[in-house]
């Protein structure tokens, strides 16, 4: 695939380092001479130095044969204008970057039909949602999305009082949209049939739109978690968003922000959010606030602030302490600390990327399973032997779940039985491993489309 | 400062308001009475006055109206002067305006003063031979205050109490605003000229022309008063009576045409009619426009308005509450007793409530000897008083709102001083500017109350052995343009009695209050005057 990254900066040349290493030819667009210097020198990549605005300068990187023009830039109109002209130019597809809330929640118009952009995608957005998914499901083991947000999946304990215990699956009354994916018992996992019932202890890993999650998680957990208080450091644009994402009565949410003018410009969108004007991380300042007794503690500053403060906060005994850390090297060093798990939003932004591409015809997802069962993302081929059969009719031969697949116009969702096999449709399915590569087989999977 | 242009303002607002004194003459003129076409002496004061306002208006118009013009001179020898026209400065445009209240005022009360001198008929100690008492009885009306001099108002002619209900429909949404709409020429200045004398804090942001404003504010004024005439009519009250009662309710005015004030009107719909009347009248205007045009949700989700209905309803049940409980009975304005029922009582409440916070004034019962519980939600409804942008008085519901919400957020701020609570109304944040202006505002309106209520006391404990109560309630209903207070100025006791020093002080408070103080207060301040 061609491709033209618009924009050389940290999101920029991430996602042409790894789109390069997928194979494909990456055309870096920057107009800072030293930049595209540098990357030139240490990605396989062509550049081309200018503004990516211009009209000459997208012609020069061909873009009328470019099979999409990815715009990273860090300024939101420049990205929709980018992609207005890259349109108008002849490029296959286009995606924006877009950092403010405000082109995604216009209800008075729709930005990305306005710039010709096929998609618009925010790091700061994604990373936020993973994050007010962790917060709202303490319980979880694991949490992923897929497909834009809309669809989540989760593993979590089975309290032995909930309402499922001891009930077999059929009559359970489960929301429509969600489904129970697999049952881990004693360290086994399977996929469940209708006869089988859930016991206290077990792992459930459950997947579900959005919306109906968390009817779903409370068949299998007591219900209601207490008012939890969340205290987040810098008032990024991410940090913006993670309040949006938990904008209700569940969550009491304080926001420290240094700089005043940003934090009055908070406070006036977020009026549901206490903003303080002063540093959570200063000792002085956390003692007075109480922060030790938050139960989370999210720090949105720059990597070297995000360690300092979670460690700190860590020490002084929050129990869930959630760094942003852009720089993967820094992980282990957040391991010694004791924190295990740090979010960031240069990864989310190359993963959103590649979804876009559908680079993936096929991709494993670890860390759900043991050996017992596979999950996997992947894209129906023309050759496959199911192809116009419904998930009803297919029942057990080959044994797999799908567990979400996107419908004509990209929109997630949670299939019934009544879904029916087309080639080219991208699926999440959970099959067993001893049958994968029959399902693999039979789904055609890296195909043509 | 330019005095000449000034002036040639107050000559236009002189030629505009003797015109009309003129027409309300000719009207009475044209209505065959008892006596047929004759021109009695009131109507002779009204066409007298009128006459003589228009003429002075000229006089000064016509020698100062140079000023509005200003000359350009070239800087070489080479072109022509040019003119155009002189742009209003901020110092000219707060005399104009407390000028303009205070002639217009004087303009309102020469036909009671002539009345008095050339009728016949007219007793000897009638409070009209007096000019402060005229003035008095004007500017009350010019500012919709409704405090009265007179005891006995239906002996007066029925054109002089209709120039008395007329002037207070005037002076309620703002004579300035009748300028600004009726007469050109203003330019730029109209806008000055219309947010003194209309202040407060405005929520809403994109507007057409200054010009396109008042003339639709007027246009509602009309439709207003049409409708609340017709709906009079119908519910059996006269023609006369009706039109007056409209014009001074739609003003939140208060003067009624009758002795005792409202006391029992025709119907109970009469009375509801009123009451529907005064809440319309003490909205905020745009609001009502907004219902006009449609535009529902957002007429309803404006907080102010949601509050002062809050405000109104939840005094009405307090008070019935505090009626039935007290099951004295309740005595109308006229001396008809009533027992205290359920019915009567909210009727009693329901009124009472709408027209003191709506700072009408209107009465139909004696809430003097009502328990004190309900006399203090009374005074503190006076206090809040109706929405900014309406003809209401009172500090509004608005400010005492944001006064509120500052005072709860300086509560937090006590311990947490780094937090940011930005204050919003209807979905606007109110900035650190318009905040401290509402907070001097209702600091100064209290000062002002407190100041009043001891001014009064002071010139009037030794001549007539006025209470306190009387001197602080005094102070609030004419500050706050409501009218009837407590004690000697109650329901149905009226303002003839005080010495004509606390008149000529009332007269000043009352301006105070209607023009929202600032606009007054900066003639005192010492640098107003000097330079420029």
């Amino acid at each position: 695939m061609d491709i033209i990254l618009c924009g050389g900066g940290d999101i920029g040349s991430a996602a042409a380092e790894t789109l390069t290493l997928a194979g494909e030819s990456v055309t870096l667009i920057d107009p800072d001479e030293r930049r595209i210097k540098f990357l030139r020198e240490n990605l396989d990549i062509s550049t081309i130095e200018g503004s990516a605005s211009s009209a000459s300068v997208l012609l020069s990187a061909n873009v009328a044969n470019a099979d999409a023009v990815i715009a990273t830039t860090d300024i939101d109109e420049v990205n929709l204008v980018i992609c207005d002209i890259a349109a108008s130019l002849g490029a296959a597809r286009t995606m924006a970057r877009i950092d403010h809330s405000m082109f995604f929640q216009d209800e008075q118009l729709d930005y990305a039909s306005v710039f010709s952009v096929d998609r618009l995608f925010s790091p700061d957005r994604v990373m936020a949602s993973g994050m007010a998914s962790w917060l709202r499901n303490p319980a979880a083991i694991a949490i992923e999305q897929f497909t834009g947000n809309e669809i989540e999946l989760q593993q979590l304990t089975v309290d032995p009082q909930a309402q499922a215990v001891g009930q077999r699956l059929r009559s359970l009354a489960m929301p429509r949209g969600a489904r129970l994916a697999a049952i881990t018992r004693n360290g086994m996992a399977s996929l469940p049939s209708a006869e089988a019932a859930v016991e206290g202890g077990d792992i459930v890993t459950l997947v579900a739109e959005r919306k109906v999650f968390p009817a779903m998680r409370n068949l299998f957990t007591k219900g209601t978690y207490g008012k939890q208080s969340i205290a987040i450091s810098g008032g990024s644009p991410s940090a913006a968003w993670l309040c949006r994402f938990l904008s209700d009565r569940a969550f009491d949410i304080r926001l420290f922000e240094m700089d005043r003018n940003r934090a009055e410009e908070l406070g006036e969108k977020l009026d549901w959010v206490t903003v303080i004007n002063a540093d959570a991380a200063d000792p002085d300042v956390f003692a007075e606030e109480q922060l030790h007794r938050v139960d989370a503690f999210v720090s949105m500053k720059s990597d070297e602030q995000n360690m300092l403060a979670c460690a700190y906060a860590r020490r002084s005994g929050v129990k869930n302490v959630m760094p942003v850390i852009r720089h993967a090297e820094f992980k282990p060093l957040l391991k010694e600390l004791g924190i295990d798990r740090v979010w960031n939003p240069r990864e989310d932004a190359v993963q959103a990327i590649q979804r876009f591409l559908h680079c993936h015809e096929f991709e494993q997802i670890d860390g759900f399973f043991n050996d017992t069962l596979e999950l996997m993302r992947l894209r129906v081929g023309s050759q496959s032997t199911l192809l116009g059969q419904t998930l009803a009719t297919i029942g057990d031969t080959p044994p797999m779940l799908v567990l979400a697949c996107e419908d004509g116009d990209g929109t997630p969702f949670v299939p019934g039985g009544d879904l029916e096999i087309n080639a080219g449709r991208h699926m999440i399915v959970l099959t067993t491993t001893q049958k994968a590569d029959e399902v693999r087989k039979q789904l055609d999977v890296g195909g043509s489309r | 400062m330019n005095f000449r242009f000034v002036c040639a303002q107050w000559g236009k607002l002189s030629m505009l308001l003797g015109t009309l004194l003129a027409a309300v003459g000719v009207l009475f003129l044209l209505i065959p009475g008892e006596q047929g076409v004759m021109l009695d002496a009131a109507e002779l004061s009204l066409l007298g006055s009128g006459g003589g306002a228009a003429v002075a208006g000229l006089i000064a118009w016509m020698v100062c109206k140079r000023a509005t013009l200003i000359e350009v001179r070239p800087i070489s020898g080479s072109s022509e002067a040019v003119t155009k026209p002189y742009r209003m400065s901020r110092r000219d445009a707060a005399l104009v305006t407390t000028g303009a209240w205070v002639i217009g005022a004087a303009i309102a009360a020469c036909p009671f003063l002539m009345w008095a001198t050339l009728a016949t008929d007219v007793a000897q100690d009638h409070p009209f031979h007096s000019v402060i008492d005229c003035y008095f009885e004007a500017m009350s009306g010019i500012t919709t205050t409704g405090a009265t001099v007179l005891s006995d108002i239906e002996s007066l002619p029925r054109s002089l109490l209709l120039w008395r209900s007329l002037i207070q429909w005037l002076g309620g949404l703002g004579i300035l605003v009748l300028f600004v709409a009726i007469l050109p020429g203003l330019g730029t200045a109209a806008k000055k000229l219309f947010r003194i004398e209309s202040p407060g804090p405005d929520p809403e942001g994109v507007r057409p022309t200054i010009r396109q404003t008042a003339r639709r504010l007027w246009m509602l004024y009309l439709g207003l008063t049409v409708a609340q005439i017709v709906l009079l009519l119908s519910t059996g009250m006269g023609l006369f009576d009706a039109a007056n009662h409209t014009f001074t309710t739609l003003a939140t005015g208060g003067f009624s045409t009758r002795n005792a004030s409202i006391a029992r009107p025709e119907s109970l719909s009469a009375e509801i009619v009123l009451i529907v009347f005064m809440v319309l009248a003490g909205s905020n205007f745009t609001v009502l426009l907004a219902f006009l045009k449609g535009r529902w949700k957002a007429a309803l989700g404006d907080t102010e308005f949601r509050i002062y209905l809050l405000c109104l309803i939840g005094g009405t049940v307090f008070i019935t509450a505090a009626l039935v409980g007290h099951s004295e009975p309740l005595v109308l304005t006229n001396g008809t007793e009533l027992a205290a029922s359920g019915g009567e009582s909210l009727r009693a409440a329901a009124f009472t409530v709408v027209s003191q916070q709506t700072t009408t004034g209107y009465a139909t019962f004696d809430f003097d000897i009502w328990p004190f519980a309900a006399k203090a939600m009374i005074i503190a409804l006076m206090v809040v008083g109706g929405s900014a942008g309406s003809t209401a008085g009172g500090i509004k519901v608005i400010r005492i709102w944001i006064a509120l919400k500052v005072l709860w957020g300086e509560l937090e701020r006590f311990f947490r001083p780094d937090v940011i609570r930005p204050l919003k109304v209807s979905g606007h944040v109110i900035d650190h500017e318009q905040k401290l202006n509402v907070m001097t505002y209702v600091l100064g309106t209290f000062l002002l109350l407190a100041l009043g209520a001891v001014i009064i006391m002071a010139l009037e404990a030794e001549t007539s052995g006025c209470t306190f109560t009387t001197a602080a309630t005094t102070s609030l209903a004419t500050i706050c343009t409501v009218g009837p207070g407590l004690d000697a100025v109650g329901a149905i006791r009226n303002y003839g009695w005080f010495t004509d020093a606390t008149k000529i002080f009332l007269c000043f408070l009352m301006l105070a209050g209607r023009l929202e103080m600032f606009v007054i207060f900066v003639l005192f301040q010492p640098r107003f005057w000097r330079g420029g």
